[in-house]
């Protein structure tokens, strides 16, 4: 944050002195001394706070002060809240209803009410709704044909006078005051149109209702165009300093919405008559030129080496380990043979695969079969056709089986990826 | 309303035109540097016209990041535009041991040539097959808007590379140097032999 804006008066602070400034201005005309207004927005607040308190809570037969104090408990401290239930007491804002003789309840004071409602009015639109108002009022009684010819005369007056005094207001302030003041003023002149609209209607329907006030009509339409051409000079100086300032924050959302909407090619290029802009571009960087060069010309694919094996974890090494099962393996089907064929070059099995029982025989079996596919063992198994079947035998179906010894299969054995790792290692 | 200063309508047209002579009063020249250098700019002098001139590049990051999240949105050149400077790249640069601005005056003849050399099939991929006449209107237009966003000389009647190719970094001149060999050439004419 600058320091600028660190020693900023925060905006909502300046906004209630701004209220209380018009609040004041607002009792003058009863005040019997300069301090007859508290010049702290907080005593508004407590009395918002009950007014409330009044309005949410189960009130009927009246509030206690300490269900008041309970209500103002986040507005103000206890001895702020005392201070101020003692005055709006006196002043007749809350009225004592005594039912027990030891406790006091209170009612709001609806005149009260409506002077908060006033206040609030004040804020938000300055007293510039208090015409619009009063011109609604004289309109409706002149078409529902209740007013007299006095009251519509007085009404005229009073809104003639009514503009008179906002219009002077403001011309001083285009003159004297400065930008922040006229920034807080500017949302109680929005209404201009309308009000000047509302001014000419009531005026008609006064020339056919009352010819004879025509002339009042008149100096109020007067009045009412002086006041729009002071909001005109007024919005034209907020405008300048906004464009000097380039303050787009001078104007509201829907404003510019509806310049927008509604303004023509040329006005709104005028806003932007000294902007600087950069020329139309491409967007290209070398990046993006390769990438296209790419599209058309894929790049060729690097020659990539296959990715290194993973060191050997510590310990024997598994294919050597392998190798020698394999090893062992077959040296024991090599025995098992060779006590087979008993020295001799071939030997029925037969009858030793059926007093070997179940599942033995099937082990057996199955043993020789491995041994007969084993190309560097010199032994085949031959299985004739015959089947022999005896119930009562360990065996009960048997094919005759006899081992061969052959010539060694002298044929080259597939090489495996470690005999060829050694070759080329030797 | 104020009347902004010489050195802001300076600033203002540079950015504006892209391009300008270079001032000879070396105050002024002080003060606008010192405006760009506040602005996050910088300026980066060029050949313009036959004499020096300047253009406003961005002082090292300070240039605004674009992306979905920074509100800052670029318009990247179809890839046809793209390989139209690819090959206007190439013609203009003959040495890539040197910098590729501002390189050397080349034909218009010399780039469409080098494009109308690409493989019709891998041109179909990028939109720009429509038939020989087709394809040479769309690279003609590609170079029309190179000029118009200062990748060419727009005041050139030759092809010469543009203001915007000399804000191109030094990493920037390395991926082009990388790739030189890709980028596309003009074939060399057939002649015959005795």
């Amino acid at each position: 944050m600058s320091q600028e804006r660190l020693f900023e008066e925060d905006p909502e602070a300046q906004e209630r002195d701004a209220l209380m400034r018009r609040v004041a201005a607002f009792v003058a005309p009863v005040a019997e001394d300069a301090g007859a207004v508290a010049s702290d927005a907080v005593s508004l607040d407590v009395a918002d706070a009950i007014y409330q308190a009044f309005g949410d809570l189960d009130a009927d037969g009246g509030l206690t002060r300490a269900d008041l104090a309970t209500a103002c408990a986040d507005v103000c401290d206890a001895a702020t809240f005392a201070n101020r239930f003692e005055l709006f007491c006196r002043l007749g804002m809350l009225l004592p209803v005594r039912d027990k003789a030891h406790q006091v309840r209170h009612v709001f004071n609806p005149t009260s009410a409506a002077a908060l409602l006033v206040f609030e009015r004040l804020a938000e639109s300055g007293g510039v709704q208090e015409i619009m108002t009063l011109l609604d009022r004289t309109r409706a009684g002149l078409r529902s044909g209740v007013v007299c010819r006095e009251q519509v005369a007085g009404n005229l007056a009073r809104a003639r006078r009514a503009f008179a005094v906002y219009a002077d207001h403001l011309s001083r302030m285009v003159r004297v005051c400065p930008l922040e003041e006229l920034i807080a003023e500017r949302r109680h002149h929005r209404d201009t149109e309308v009000l000047l609209e509302d001014a000419r209607d009531v005026v008609r329907l006064v020339a056919e209702r009352f010819p004879d006030l025509a002339a009042a009509g008149q100096r109020l339409v007067g009045e009412a165009l002086r006041y729009s051409a002071v909001v005109g000079l007024f919005i034209e100086r907020l405008l300048d300093a906004a464009a000097a300032q380039r303050d787009f924050s001078m104007l509201d959302e829907e404003q510019y919405r509806t310049a927008a909407l509604t303004a023509s090619r040329d006005d709104l290029a005028v806003v932007f008559a000294r902007t600087v802009f950069d020329p139309p571009s491409l967007w290209i960087d070398p990046e993006s030129v390769i990438d296209a060069v790419d599209t058309f010309s894929p790049r060729p694919a690097s020659p990539r080496r296959p990715p290194r094996p993973p060191d050997l974890p510590p310990g024997p090494d598994p294919i050597d380990q392998a190798r020698e099962r394999a090893d062992a393996a077959r040296r024991r089907r090599m025995r098992t043979a060779e006590d087979l064929l008993q020295g001799g070059d071939e030997a029925d099995l037969t009858s030793r695969v059926r007093v070997a029982g179940w599942p033995a025989a099937a082990q057996l079996i199955a043993a020789l079969l491995a041994t007969a596919a084993d190309q560097k063992l010199p032994y085949m198994v031959e299985l004739r056709n015959a089947l022999l079947v005896d119930p009562d035998a360990p065996v009960t179906h048997l094919t005759p089986a006899i081992l061969h010894r052959s010539v060694p299969d002298t044929r080259p054995a597939p090489e495996t990826l470690h005999e060829r790792q050694g070759t080329r290692d030797a | 309303m104020r009347e902004p200063s010489d050195t802001a309508v300076a600033l203002g047209r540079l950015r504006a035109a892209r391009v300008l002579p270079r001032s000879e009063d070396p105050g002024a020249l002080r003060r606008l540097q010192a405006a760009a250098g506040r602005g996050g700019r910088t300026l980066v002098q060029v050949s313009h016209q036959g004499g020096p001139g300047l253009v406003l590049g961005w002082l090292e990051g300070s240039e605004p990041a674009c992306g979905p999240d920074t509100g800052v949105e670029r318009r990247l050149a179809p890839p046809t535009v793209r390989l139209t400077l690819a090959a206007c790249l190439r013609a203009c640069w003959p040495d890539p041991d040197r910098d590729p601005f501002p390189g050397q005056p080349a034909s218009e003849g010399q780039v469409l040539a080098a494009l109308a050399a690409l493989d019709p099939a891998r041109l179909h991929a990028l939109g720009d097959d429509e038939g020989v006449g087709g394809a040479e209107r769309h690279r003609k237009s590609a170079l029309r808007q190179l000029r118009a966003a200062g990748f060419l000389d727009p005041e050139a009647d030759q092809i010469r590379l543009g203001p915007a190719v000399a804000l191109w970094t030094d990493a920037d001149i390395g991926v082009l140097r990388r790739s030189y060999g890709r980028l596309p050439v003009a074939p060399e004419p057939q002649g015959g032999r005795l």
